[in-house]
């Protein structure tokens, strides 16, 4: 996974950046929340793990930032922290985090949670993906519904059981729309000027 | 902490813990807790002689932390406790938690450069 990595203590800071890496994961540490926030809106991570109290921005901060971008793929935000309290874990996961992690980190359990992260971010990756695919089908659905099997010559509609509609009943019942009756110009040179000629020729005649 | 209370100046396992026991990282880490906390503990002298009880708690926060990740336990509870006694406005006796601080962090520097040796 990419992994960036915010905490402003030096010390701390590397030894997370040892630990994730040595897991096989691609790390960027920065060293506080703007950084990382820089960070975000320039790349895409899969995991954040983020110190609580660091200057300019803090953790809370960012995860309210990251939970409140639109259109953009998930990221997991794991927030750690001396604090403990379940009120700190409480306001912690409220803001946005997924997970909390007490200080100092303990690599197996940072195995663990990172476990846990990988399993969130590809089941959130998958149901991306068949969100697209649902997407692509129900377009496909829609271009479907909108071809209309016309009959050639009488230009009745075939309806959903299989039956001839007029094309007037078929627009009332699946539009809700009225005709009005006219006459185009090429139907009027076509059937109506020959039917009146025909009249002229027969009141002459007679 | 409580009297009689026994913390370790240097906890091994949190070390190992931390580390991997990778041995080039330990003697990194040593050296970079060695210089980065002897780069911040003027700031928190200054803090506390100026009874800026606010900064003295956020400098005190770097402090333990680092301390903590190395598993300096003995500093780390001092540290913590000026911390505690910055964010709760509590200035007297501040100069003998420094003190005692300076004291624990010193041993602990001692000690993780012989085991980093």
């Amino acid at each position: 996974m990419r992994i960036l990595i915010a905490d402003d203590q030096v010390i701390a800071r590397r030894i997370l950046e040892e630990a994730v890496g040595d897991l096989g994961h691609e790390v960027t540490v920065v060293c506080d929340g703007r950084e990382a926030w820089d960070q975000l809106t320039a790349t895409r991570y899969d995991v954040v793990i983020s110190d609580w109290v660091m200057p300019r921005i803090d953790g809370i901060e960012l995860c309210r930032r990251i939970r409140g971008r639109k259109g953009e793929p998930f990221t997991y935000v794991m927030l750690v922290s001396a604090r403990n309290s379940t009120e700190d874990v409480v306001k912690g996961i409220m803001a946005g985090a997924n997970d909390f992690m007490t200080k100092p980190i303990e690599r197996a359990e940072l195995r663990a949670r990172l476990h846990a992260a990988q399993r969130a971010v590809d089941l959130e990756r998958s149901l991306a993906s068949r969100l697209i695919d649902l997407e692509r089908a129900l377009e496909e659905v829609a271009q479907l519904r909108s071809l209309l099997p016309i009959c050639m010559y009488c230009k009745s509609i075939r309806n959903d059981q299989q039956a001839w509609d007029d094309i007037e009943e078929y627009l009332h019942r699946h539009a809700n729309a009225e005709c009005t009756h006219s006459i185009c110009p090429d139907c009027y040179e076509q059937h109506v000027q020959p039917m009146l000629d025909e009249m002229h020729r027969s009141k002459k005649a007679s | 902490m409580a009297s009689g209370e026994s913390v370790e100046v240097l906890n091994l396992k949190r070390l190992e813990d931390s580390t991997g026991g990778d041995t080039e990282l330990i003697v990194e880490l040593a050296e970079l807790y060695i210089a980065d906390t002897e780069a911040r503990l003027p700031e928190l002298l200054e803090a506390a002689e100026a009874q800026e009880l606010e900064r003295v708690g956020r400098v005190a926060h770097g402090l333990k932390g680092a301390s903590a990740s190395l598993g300096c336990d003995e500093a780390a509870a001092a540290f913590r406790r000026i911390e505690e006694m910055g964010r709760q406005g509590i200035g007297d006796d501040m100069d003998t938690a420094v003190e005692q601080a300076q004291a624990a962090w010193r041993r602990a520097c001692e000690r993780l450069r012989e085991v980093a040796a």
